[in-house]
């Protein structure tokens, strides 16, 4: 029996459109460590096809809080080195679910295509029709043609196809935490969005253990709404209060008891609560940092979302757009979708008041809510065991009961110095 | 008693959902469920939470709670008619009484959006 | 298979009879199974029930299957729910003969819900007539029903100047005397008989308990007091062979006990036979080109599932004919392939030629993936869903009985009690 993944490793070849799949190994769990650590022992393995990797952490699409957590890794355009960015929401999830337990993107296709990843059956289609549409019309276009909204999209924009260091991959509508221009690698290999849905089970190895282990952590574990909590301490002013006059509701990623996630609508009363014929009333705001500087530069609320709606349907960087634009607030809509055309990428990823991003592998999607080591080390932990790093952060949940999760989920034992080991 | 939703409440987590799934089938899926989020209109941002029993389904959505009795609302629209068979792929709520246990899906959510009542 | 399925595939309770059928048996029954008009969905979990017991000579059939060939080459015939008036009318006077026919010549016929009502004697207006294989007749019947709690779309249909009525829907306790029954057996009863009349010898086991797993469409009190103590599954024989009816789905795969009922019920009409039973041949012939063909099944069938999964949450029912169709039952014929398609693709190489029909059903799952991707649709933006509904349905149903045919094949082929 498969225990908390199942399904081979997917390699897909793009330059002649072909799939592979190699039995993920229960030995793959043991010998490299899970979640991020095996998808950097894939990415060795695979280096000279410069992939990109597909995955999900161990506790991922579990009970365990915060477990929404997957990634995509590869070389970043900006850095040249190995970076990793998340896949939130409901896409680390429906990842793990996908049928497939790790996906390697090898090598660039000649012509536009996408994935088409359920059930453990990957399609390698025919993207010439999404080319050249923005995030949104790219979601809206494979949810329709799969016939079911909730297929999670993660796609790239006109700003990742041609490609611009700038670009972010989108996770559906709402952008991502993409700092390392992952999106501009999925341009770069034509590959216009990897679409994800599994109607699957995962199971533990001790389920009862594990059910009873996780629903006692949630129990401790904090709830929240809004991005404040997740920033305390550090300068990123009162977003909560900021983006409050247009606050719809918010919204967790999966399994996660903090609703950081922030819905705001500028195209319909805020309060309308009913399905009415305003098919785009607004915008999900996922990312604190992008708030943040926007707030710091002096941004009225409604166009700062507007502006963070217009660079996640372009599929621009949100955090590194944001700063960009935060020196010059503008308050007329056309403005704003003109300043965010012209964007040049000329500034770095990081949160106001910090001195730079955190520079390797993990960008500054998780705000610096602890030292640089903590920092990482939530950040590593995070990626290997599926758990959002800014939750365990701000949370302050112990990792032992945690990692006592994966015991129980899986036979893996870890501990924090063992998970260090994995990246050293 | 039966379980009831406060959809304000609800950010969408789908914990219950993963509760009830593993109540059912010892396992994490969000297939088998008797309570069902509802998040098909994501770009609306128009999400509820709907528990299936026997009899009827609790509706919550984000304008509102009903009760809907099953074939009640096959007189509306187009073939309309909530889907009815007890037990087919989703087993309806037992309120948990089967594991010997309070519902789970009311025990596990972070906001309170699941009550008994 | 995963979840409650694999829980339930694997209770111990079918080791008993996996035994009675194993490889060096002389007991291997061929087993037909009434797909054809009339039959709902729930014909596919005796699919389940025949996996669990190592039975595999198994065929899907129609009404012109029992008509033209008089059920001859079979030995048990099994039909299961759906809509019994259209059962009966595509059976015809010819099908009813022929079922007789084989049961009086040694077959086994098991009938529930409307498997049961289609061959109680007392069930015998048009076009029940000439279906008569027991004693035994409908209680749930009136003139005028009072009006139902709830599941009003569910509770009742025309039955001559009166109304076949329905007080609960869902899981009842029925107890018998009989060994396989123990003190107590639980089974879902979505419209089957409670029935009357019968004759006391023939009754295998009462209604003794409703529980709260079930709708109740009259008061409580009034369902109990009208349903306790009186019979829901009967046994008779007939000449050489044996009829059994029951009211609830002793065939839900998620009742072990019941399904126990069942294969209890048939081992013994087998015990002490000879001649009728043949343990099949084994003609696997090798092909390596069927790999291609089950990943296309299993690319379309996982595309329909998760159009499927979609639809459920949908508040819609088709009518078709006397039944209300559901969503879910889109995905339940669906998760019959699915959970099928994996023991398929180990045993790929043994498929024969073309693999033996495996091209017509990768051709039939693309349309029911782009049927279904139309129905939600149509639904979505408020138009009639009717027409499409039930042209998936009924490809459906088509489908996964050749699916299902194709399946026993190799189960047959790969050997006996072999996963």
């Amino acid at each position: 029996m498969d225990v908390m993944y199942y399904g081979d490793t997917l390699i897909v070849d793009l330059p002649t459109g072909k799939t592979e799949q190699v039995e993920f190994s229960p030995e793959m769990l043991t010998e490299n460590g899970p979640g991020l650590a095996a998808g950097i022992a894939l990415y060795r393995d695979h280096e000279d096809g410069d992939p990109l990797v597909f995955g999900s952490g161990l506790l991922t699409g579990t009970t365990a809080p915060a477990s929404s957590l997957g990634f995509v890794l590869g070389k970043s355009p900006l850095s040249g080195e190995l970076a990793v960015s998340p896949l939130s929401l409901f896409s680390g999830a429906e990842m793990k679910l996908s049928g497939f337990s790790m996906v390697v993107i090898k090598g660039d296709s000649p012509k536009p295509v996408y994935l088409w990843l359920h059930d453990g059956v990957a399609d390698v289609l025919d993207a010439a029709e999404l080319w050249g549409l923005d995030t949104w019309g790219t979601t809206d276009a494979v949810r329709s043609e799969m016939g079911e909204q909730l297929v999670q999209v993660v796609s790239i924009g006109p700003a990742g196809e041609s490609p611009s260091k700038l670009s972010a991959y989108s996770i559906n509508y709402w952008g991502s935490g993409d700092t390392a221009a992952l999106g501009a690698r999925m341009g770069g290999k034509k590959l216009k969005a990897v679409a994800l849905r599994g109607l699957g089970m995962l199971d533990a190895e001790e389920p009862q253990d594990f059910y009873e282990g996780a629903k006692g952590l949630l129990s401790e574990a904090p709830a929240w709404k809004g991005f404040n909590k997740a920033c305390e301490g550090i300068d990123a002013g009162d977003i909560d209060g900021w983006l409050k006059p247009l606050v719809h509701r918010y919204r967790s990623c999966f399994a996660c008891p903090a609703a950081c996630n922030t819905f705001v609508k500028y195209n319909e009363g805020p309060s309308v609560m009913e399905s009415t014929g305003v098919e785009e009333p607004g915008m999900l705001v996922t990312g604190a940092a992008s708030a943040a500087w926007l707030l710091s530069g002096g941004w009225k609320a409604e166009p700062a979302c507007r502006a963070m709606e217009s660079m996640a349907r372009a599929g621009i960087d949100l955090i590194r757009g944001a700063r960009e634009l935060a020196g010059s607030p503008l308050d007329d809509a056309s403005e704003t979708e003109e300043a965010v055309g012209g964007l040049s990428g000329g500034e770095e990823a990081g949160w106001p008041g910090g001195d730079s991003s955190p520079k390797g592998l993990f960008g500054p999607w998780v705000p610096p809510l602890a030292d640089e080591d903590e920092w990482l080390l939530a950040n590593r932990i995070g990626y290997v065991i599926g758990i959002c790093p800014t939750y365990l952060l701000a949370s302050g949940m112990e990792t032992s009961g945690l990692f006592g999760l994966c015991s129980s989920a899986a036979g893996v034992e870890l501990d924090p110095s063992m998970v260090a080991g994995m990246f050293s | 008693m039966r379980v009831k939703v406060r959809p304000l409440n609800c950010t969408g987590c789908a914990l219950c959902e993963l509760a009830c799934g593993f109540h059912w089938d010892e396992a994490f899926s969000l297939i088998s469920s008797s309570v069902l989020l509802y998040r098909a209109e994501e770009k609306k941002d128009y999400m509820g939470v709907i528990i299936k029993t026997e009899e009827d389904l609790f509706l919550g959505r984000p304008e509102g709670t009903a009760e809907m009795k099953l074939g009640e609302i096959q007189k509306q629209g187009a073939g309309g008619g909530a889907s009815a068979k007890p037990i087919l792929i989703r087993q309806t709520c037992d309120l948990c009484k089967s594991a010997g246990v309070e519902p789970q899906c009311v025990e596990i959510c972070p906001h309170d959006a699941l009550y008994l009542e | 298979m995963q979840g409650r399925s694999r829980r339930a595939a694997g209770d111990p309770v079918f080791d008993r009879y996996r035994k009675v059928f194993s490889e060096g048996s002389t007991l291997y029954p061929r087993i037909a199974v009434y797909t054809g008009s009339g039959a709902s969905h729930s014909w596919i979990w005796f699919a389940d029930i025949f996996d669990r017991l190592g039975l595999f000579d198994v065929r899907f059939i129609d009404e012109s299957s029992v008509r033209d060939t008089g059920l001859s080459g079979f030995d048990a015939f099994f039909i299961g729910g759906g809509d019994t008036y259209e059962m009966a009318f595509s059976l015809g006077e010819d099908g009813a003969r022929a079922i007789e026919g084989f049961v009086r010549d040694g077959g086994f016929y098991f009938g529930s819900c409307a498997g049961a009502y289609l061959v109680l004697s007392g069930v015998d207006l048009e076009p029940f007539t000439h279906f008569n294989l027991i004693d035994g007749a409908m209680l749930n019947s009136m003139a005028a029903p009072p009006e139902p709690r709830c599941l009003e779309h569910k509770y009742k249909s025309a039955y001559g100047d009166g109304w076949v009525f329905h007080p609960v829907y869902g899981e009842v306790t029925v107890t018998g005397q009989h060994r396989a029954i123990g003190q107590c057996v639980n089974a879902p009863l979505f419209g089957g008989p409670v029935i009357g009349r019968a004759m006391p010898e023939d009754v295998l086991a009462e209604y003794s308990r409703l529980t709260e797993r079930a709708a109740y469409l009259w008061p409580r009190r009034e369902a109990e007091e009208f349903m306790i103590g009186r019979a829901a599954v009967l046994r008779s024989e007939l000449d050489g062979g044996t009829v059994v009816v029951s009211g609830p789905h002793l065939e839900h795969p998620l009742y072990t006990a019941a399904n126990a009922l069942a294969a209890e019920v048939l081992t013994e009409h087998f015990k002490g036979r000879s001649g009728r039973v043949s343990r099949p041949s084994r003609s696997a012939a090798s092909n390596s080109d069927t790999a291609p063909l089950l990943l296309e099944i299993k690319r379309q069938v996982s595309n329909a599932r998760i159009v499927g999964f979609g639809l459920e949450k949908m508040p819609v029912a088709w009518r078709l004919g006397h039944k209300v169709w559901e969503p879910e039952k889109i995905r339940m014929f669906l998760e019959c392939a699915w959970e099928r398609l994996p023991f398929m693709e180990e045993h790929a190489e043994l498929m024969g030629p073309s693999g033996g029909g495996l091209e017509p059903l990768a051709r039939g799952y693309a349309d029911v993936t782009r049927i279904s991707k139309s129905l939600k649709m149509r639904i979505e933006s408020g138009r009639d869903s009717q027409a499409e509904a039930s042209m998936l349905l009924l490809s459906l149903k088509e489908l996964t009985a050749r699916f299902l045919s194709i399946y026993f094949r190799l189960r047959l082929e790969t050997g006996f009690g072999r996963d």
